[in-house]
């Protein structure tokens, strides 16, 4: 096998060498033209991103809320707690979170909430029975609630990376998912992300920071059966995201 | 193991879909829908041309670069815990993500959307070895319940009606489901949570590996790369090898140009940079990664002048934009890939014995080229196979004495008259509103089986211009104006 798969490697590497050093015909294949066209659409003027970032998620059947205050996110989740009827709740910790006292409002409203911590936590790695209790809870959970790392205006988009107390199936598997975010963390668009991204994920010339990146866009979607939008597939049909004002983050 | 080589010509298996009156349907409803996203997508972008040309400069660059780019992502897919293995063909392919899930004594394993598993005709591997496959993608699901193959990139399942559907998940689920579209789009929920829950490894697709940093970038809707990515303990993905990119900075133009032309989105519900397996301290995610690397006649096609239809992203957009799709849908193809860029590729990775016709199943009319997001000259490539397909075969004798008489005769002015009036006279008596059907004549008539051929003038058109000339009133000389 070993023997095959180096045999196979060199085998593809050298047809490829050949291949490339063989000029083509330069008449045949039209040149790519160099061009710094930007990947974005250009903001609306007189627009703010949380505008826009509201707009978007709306536009793809996500639900945004705008929250001037901490009292106020609360007083929004808890009423989308209980006009979904949720008894059990998936908690994804974040310092947002923390700050905005989630965790108890959530207890005080008689949810029964697991709490993944943030940050490193414990030391060490988790055992098979503690992921798979992890991830029991996730699946019987009717509701994930999580902040983002960043969110991104133009399309709606949640920048979630899956880290230690960031399971990376958590805001997936159960039917509803709500996102706190402060109104700070939203970028225009993708590609002015990216060098942002890389100097969070690659600070100190190791490897990439996270075993996986994810962007999240509304609610899980299909138009498989008659190319009728449907919500709901695999992912949460239910997805929220309040926007928190920045000014007076603690009322 | 490979994809099954359609065992009618494609003429039949066009006349069949274009007797189907639902397909017609169901192919103008779905085809329209994203040629009008496509279009809303791409105009609020303030320069698409330009970004499809960013798009078209940084496939070029990569596949000029493959080797390197390819070396780079496999030490850092290695560097991350992942594993690389390197494929040849659809044999070795399956072999080795036969004999890994073997290894794992997996015998259950969920799929997440991928053509280049269909290329490799992985799910009989799978089943020859008692490996149960299942695909999560609802549409591939749908395809896989009804024993069949996927008619459109995007929209797997656009041939199938609701009632269809409902039948298929009634035997699936053994209880009448009635065929509320939410409420089928539910029962596969359930079926393929179950599914994704007791997997024992997850196969999926790569629709950009970022070679910089060894990332395999899934790009889904419904949420089920995700999954796939997240909860089996080993996730195994393949990709054809020209699906590298060479860093971060190139993903948000391709990724942009993917989804606005593929369904109109700017992005779509989930994109999930995996980068290696599950990490200590993590909850979840794969112990173990694989990628495996396939070139299954890719490196083939480097050599010569269809090198950029491997610039291909998969977005399906020519398919939509392309008349004779709309007509016949994907099943009609008989390969992997339909469409303007299957008739290019499918003959290219299967051979021209089999799908010699496809190249010809096109109007030439460009319509795909200008739908392209990084711009591949379909009609050009479609011609050349053409080309290639008449030089393979070598026409009879009579036919290129008939082409070389052709020649001769338009090259002499005299000849060329005399012929244009005979042929008017000898059409006369088939002709209709000016068209020719079915031709008695025994050569001519195979061209007119298969379309209708239009009727030479009454009068030729040299004739008519001179008279026109004639009748003309001469334009005053340059002397007379000064």
């Amino acid at each position: 096998m070993a023997t095959t798969q180096t045999n196979a490697r060199e085998a593809i590497l050298a047809r490829i060498r050949a291949h490339l050093g063989k000029r083509l015909d330069e008449s045949v294949l039209e040149p790519a033209h160099p061009s710094d066209a930007p990947a974005y659409a250009l903001p609306a003027p007189g627009t703010t991103p949380a505008a826009r970032f509201a707009a978007a998620l709306e536009k793809v059947g996500g639900h945004p809320h705008r929250a001037q205050n901490g009292a106020e996110a609360r007083r929004i989740l808890l009423n989308l707690v209980a006009e979904r009827k949720v008894q059990r709740a998936i908690l994804l910790d974040a310092p947002l979170l923390h700050d905005l006292e989630i965790l108890s409002a959530l207890q005080q409203a008689g949810v029964e909430v697991l709490t993944i911590a943030a940050g490193d936590g414990p030391a060490g790695d988790l055992s098979a029975a503690e992921r798979a209790n992890l991830r029991a809870a996730a699946t019987a959970a009717d509701l994930c609630i999580s902040s983002a790392d960043y969110a991104i205006a133009e399309s709606g988009t949640l920048v979630l990376p899956a880290r230690r107390g960031f399971p990376r199936a958590a805001p997936v598997l159960p039917p509803a998912h709500v996102a706190l975010v402060r109104e700070s963390q939203i970028v225009p668009h993708l590609e002015g992300l990216i060098p942002q991204l890389k100097a969070a994920l690659k600070g100190n010339g190791s490897r990439w920071g996270t075993s996986c990146l994810m962007f999240t866009t509304g609610p899980s979607r299909t138009a498989d059966i008659e190319q009728t939008l449907t919500i709901g597939v695999h992912g949460p049909g239910d997805m929220d995201v309040i926007l928190v004002a920045d000014q007076n983050p603690e009322d | 193991m490979s994809h099954p080589i359609p065992l009618v010509p494609f003429e039949e298996r066009a006349h069949k879909a274009l007797a189907d009156e639902r397909l017609q349907q169901a192919l103008k409803v779905a085809t329209t829908k994203f040629i009008v996203h496509r279009q809303e997508a791409l105009s609020l972008l303030p320069d698409a041309d330009g970004l499809r040309q960013r798009g078209r400069a940084i496939r070029e660059r990569t596949i000029a670069h493959l080797d390197e780019c390819l070396i780079q992502l496999e030490s850092a897919v290695q560097a991350n815990g992942g594993h690389v293995h390197w494929a040849q063909d659809e044999v070795e392919a399956c072999r080795i993500i036969v004999g890994l899930l073997q290894e794992r004594q997996a015998r259950l394993v969920v799929k997440s959307k991928s053509m280049a598993t269909e290329e490799i005709g992985l799910n009989h591997a799978l089943q020859a070895a008692a490996i149960e496959a299942v695909e999560t993608d609802l549409g591939e699901w749908i395809v896989q319940l009804a024993g069949e193959t996927p008619s459109h990139i995007v929209a797997p399942a656009v041939h199938k009606t609701k009632e269809q559907v409902a039948e298929l998940f009634e035997k699936q689920v053994g209880r009448p489901v009635g065929t509320d579209i939410p409420a089928l789009t539910k029962i596969a929920r359930a079926q393929l949570r179950e599914k994704f829950l007791a997997a024992d490894a997850a196969i999926s697709g790569v629709n950009f590996a970022i070679a910089e940093t060894g990332t395999l970038v899934l790009v889904t809707n419904e949420g089920n790369g995700r999954l796939a990515s997240s909860l089996p303990r080993t996730h195994i993905a393949v990709m054809g090898l020209e699906k590298v990119i060479p860093t971060w900075d190139d993903l948000p133009a391709l990724l942009t140009l993917l989804t606005r032309s593929a369904t109109g989105q700017i992005i779509t519900s989930y994109v999930t940079c995996v980068t290696g397996p599950r990490r200590p301290g993590e909850a979840d995610g794969p112990e173990e990664l694989h990628l495996v690397i396939l070139d299954n006649g890719r490196t083939r096609i480097l050599e010569n002048e269809y090198r950029e239809s491997l610039y291909c992203i998969r977005c399906g957009a020519c398919a939509n934009a392309c008349p004779v799709y709309l007509k016949i849908g994907g099943h009609a193809y008989g390969g992997v890939y339909s469409g303007p860029i299957g008739a290019v590729l499918t003959p290219l990775l299967q051979g021209m014995e089999h799908f010699g016709a496809l190249p010809h199943a096109s109007s030439l009319c460009g319509a795909c080229k200008d739908a392209c997001p990084v711009r591949i000259d379909l009609p050009r490539m479609l011609l050349a196979l053409r080309a290639q397909e008449v030089e393979d075969k070598r026409p009879p004798v009579w036919e290129r004495l008939l082409f070389r008489l052709y020649a001769w005769g338009t090259s002499h002015p005299v000849i060329y008259r005399l012929g244009a009036r005979l042929g008017g006279l000898l059409a006369w008596p088939f002709a209709r509103n000016g068209w020719m059907g079915r031709l008695p004549v025994p050569i001519v008539s195979r061209w007119t089986t298969k379309r209708d051929f239009p009727a030479p003038a009454a009068r030729p058109f040299h004739a008519r211009w001179a008279e026109i000339e004639r009748e003309a009133v001469p334009p005053p000389s340059k002397d007379e104006s000064r």
